[in-house]
């Protein structure tokens, strides 16, 4: 089935209300990227997120767009509280998947020396890889519930980490409105001997220096500069979100019947906000992104000691502070303006990231002159981005930009690309050291499986919903 | 004792039943076919542990379990199936060797799985996959045949 598309301009594209949509769609992209989506499934999905009750504004997509379950993967949709729907699908089984980075007051040409060690301690440091568990940290019961409670703030106040990160992550690391009693059994044993670990697929675990500065003044807010040594944490909620997000589409599957909403795919099963089931949900999604909040704050606290033990400096020397941590799998409600009227709007964002504007009271104090930082990761083999986020987001996206760079290649594809290759070496060659438990996850996350995320930043500037601040490049990777 | 090989496939077409593998952008799907529904959820979760499982086996500790499933609708239960299923190698560390439908009707399923666990040596979990979703999700007759197809978050 063809999607009716009109170009807006050079980076916006419209699809007209057709069908059973009950607005727009309007899909962030340039040419190029629009001629790869002629026949991909991802705008269709677009129209899909478009039909469904409650929807304010267009369904969206980010120009890192490709097909996703539900919802595409860069979409972005906002229902009203009192009329509209939440959805799973519109946040996915990954809840919480997000970013952040940490600063240093390290310089590349200080730790190179040492970056085999470096590597290898956090490989040894941070299970990672297919079914990763901690064997030397397990939770008991009520401290797991206390984790879905308190998120970051629960990891701090067991010794991981202090009391500044808290203030340099989206929500403070806890979601309001977390009921660890809407978390099913199975979830919590999915979880809990997962957390502190990375997972498998495309999370990652980078040591990244700053490559170059675009934007000098928010670099120096972020505490950004050039040379700088960095590093990326990228994981979710692990077996805990997988489990969450399943036992709540069965709930919204007899949610939708229920309330005679029809759907255009089953994954965009969901409920009215208001109700007991969209109630339930939101409640269970908020424990299960606590829980991820908890793990990526567990895990900076072990690279953070990997650092120390390896170069043998201590904390205030190596400043390895939170810069920010951002969801891009997520349901939030938030109060926006539209069409000149406050309103109270539960935003999804299915890869895609917040991006708030300098000024907002939800901009961390510390970013509040320059804008919320947004994390963008590329592929292991190129780059990934730190931009900020701007007012023109705010006005035409729900303040939403992209999450990163988007597959290309699906990973049977990219498998077969590189057959008989070696792709740890050829990163070696560049100077990026691999550290994997599986040979096939690297095959399946190869630099060409993604498209290059300069290109998606680049039209994110362009439309004004980020700002770009700097360039990183990766060093060292440990992939599961 | 001879090895033995956890379920598995490859593209199968024995019997008028058979399964393959689908391409997706950042996942997989598979499609399975059978003379009854009984065969697609079994070609079905051969295809899973195709993605899931790697090796050969080794010896290994053996386990049954039963598995009783409810539904209401059917494609609804080849999700239900495929997700106890990756719960069960994931979380609980069984790999099927053998499975038998003992029982399905229109709104139950009671499966006895006989396994490993622990796993053999030489039999590796190769894939993380988050879930078996709802996307696209077909089970459905078509003609003589019985037609399933799932897409998995990996």
């Amino acid at each position: 089935m063809t999607v009716p598309i009109e170009q807006i301009d050079a980076c916006r594209w419209r699809i007209p209300r057709h069908g059973k949509m009950r607005s727009e769609g309007l899909v962030f992209a340039d040419a190029k990227m629009m001629q790869t989506l002629e026949n991909d499934p991802a705008l269709q999905q677009v129209c899909n997120v478009a039909s469904l009750p409650g929807i304010i504004g267009p369904s969206m997509a980010m120009p890192d767009i490709h097909w996703g379950y539900g919802f595409p993967i860069g979409g972005v949709a906002a229902f009203d509280v009192d009329t509209g729907v939440v959805s799973p699908g519109g946040v996915g089984y990954d809840i919480n998947c997000g970013v952040r980075l940490l600063r240093s007051a390290l310089q590349r040409e200080e730790i190179l020396p040492q970056l085999s060690e470096l590597a290898d301690r956090l490989y040894q440091s941070v299970p990672a890889g297919v079914g990763s568990q901690r064997r030397d940290f397990r939770l008991t019961r009520p401290e797991e519930q206390r984790v879905l409670e308190q998120g970051a703030g629960w990891a701090v106040a067991a010794g991981f980490g202090d009391s500044d990160d808290l203030a340099h992550i989206e929500a403070g690391g806890a979601l309001p409105g977390a009921d660890p009693h809407r978390v099913s059994e199975r979830a919590l044993e999915r979880g809990r001997a997962q957390l502190g670990t990375l997972g498998s697929g495309n999370h990652f675990l980078e040591i990244q220096y700053v490559d170059r500065i675009f934007d000098p003044r928010a670099a120096e807010q972020l505490g950004l500069s050039e040379g700088q040594v960095t590093v990326s944490i990228h994981t979710g909620s692990r077996g805990l979100g997988y489990q969450v997000c399943d036992d709540s589409l069965h709930s919204m599957l007899q949610a939708s019947r229920k309330y005679g909403i029809e759907l255009p795919d089953r994954q965009l099963c969901c409920a009215p906000i208001q109700s007991r089931e969209g109630q339930d949900y939101l409640a269970a999604m908020a424990a299960a992104a606590n829980f991820a909040f908890a793990n990526r704050q567990l895990i900076t606290a072990w690279v953070r000691s990997s650092f120390e033990a390896v170069l043998g400096k201590g904390p205030t020397v190596l400043g390895m502070g939170l810069i920010y941590d951002v969801c891009h799998n997520i349901a939030k409600l938030e109060t926006h303006t539209v069409a000149g009227r406050s309103r109270r709007l539960c935003v999804h964002r299915k890869g895609a990231t917040r991006a708030f504007p300098p000024g907002h009271p939800e901009t961390p104090a510390a970013y509040r002159e320059v804008g919320q930082p947004v994390l963008i990761p590329g592929d292991m083999g190129r780059y990934s981005f730190v931009l900020v986020g701007t007012s023109g987001a705010l006005a035409e996206s729900y303040g939403s930009t992209c999450h990163g760079a988007g597959r290309l290649l699906s990973r049977h594809a990219a498998k077969k690309r590189v057959r008989g290759r070696n792709p740890e070496a050829e990163l070696a060659r560049q100077g990026i050291l691999v550290r994997a438990t599986g040979r096939a996850t690297v095959a399946e996350e190869v630099p060409e499986a993604y498209k290059d995320v300069a290109e998606v930043v680049g039209v994110i500037e362009q439309a004004g919903l980020g700002r770009i601040v700097a360039r990183l490049r990766p060093l060292a990777v440990v992939k599961g | 004792m001879p090895d033995a090989k956890p379920i598995r496939a490859g593209t199968r077409r024995t019997c008028g039943q058979g399964h393959r593998l689908l391409e997706h952008t950042a996942d997989i799907g598979i499609l399975a076919w059978g003379k009854t529904r009984e065969d697609v959820l079994l070609e079905s979760a051969r295809g899973l542990c195709e993605i899931l499982v790697n090796g050969n086996s080794r010896h290994g500790g053996s386990q049954r379990l039963q598995v009783r499933l409810q539904y209401d609708v059917l494609e609804e239960l080849l999700v239900a199936w495929l997700n106890e299923l990756i719960y069960l190698i994931g979380t609980r560390g069984f790999v099927p060797r053998e499975l038998t439908i003992e029982h399905l009707d229109n709104d139950r399923l009671e499966a006895t799985l006989d396994g490993w666990n622990p796993p053999p040596t030489g039999l590796k979990l190769k894939t993380e996959i988050k879930a078996a979703t709802y996307h696209q999700i077909l089970f459905h007759r078509l003609g003589d045949r019985w037609l399933g197809k799932v897409y998995l978050d990996l």
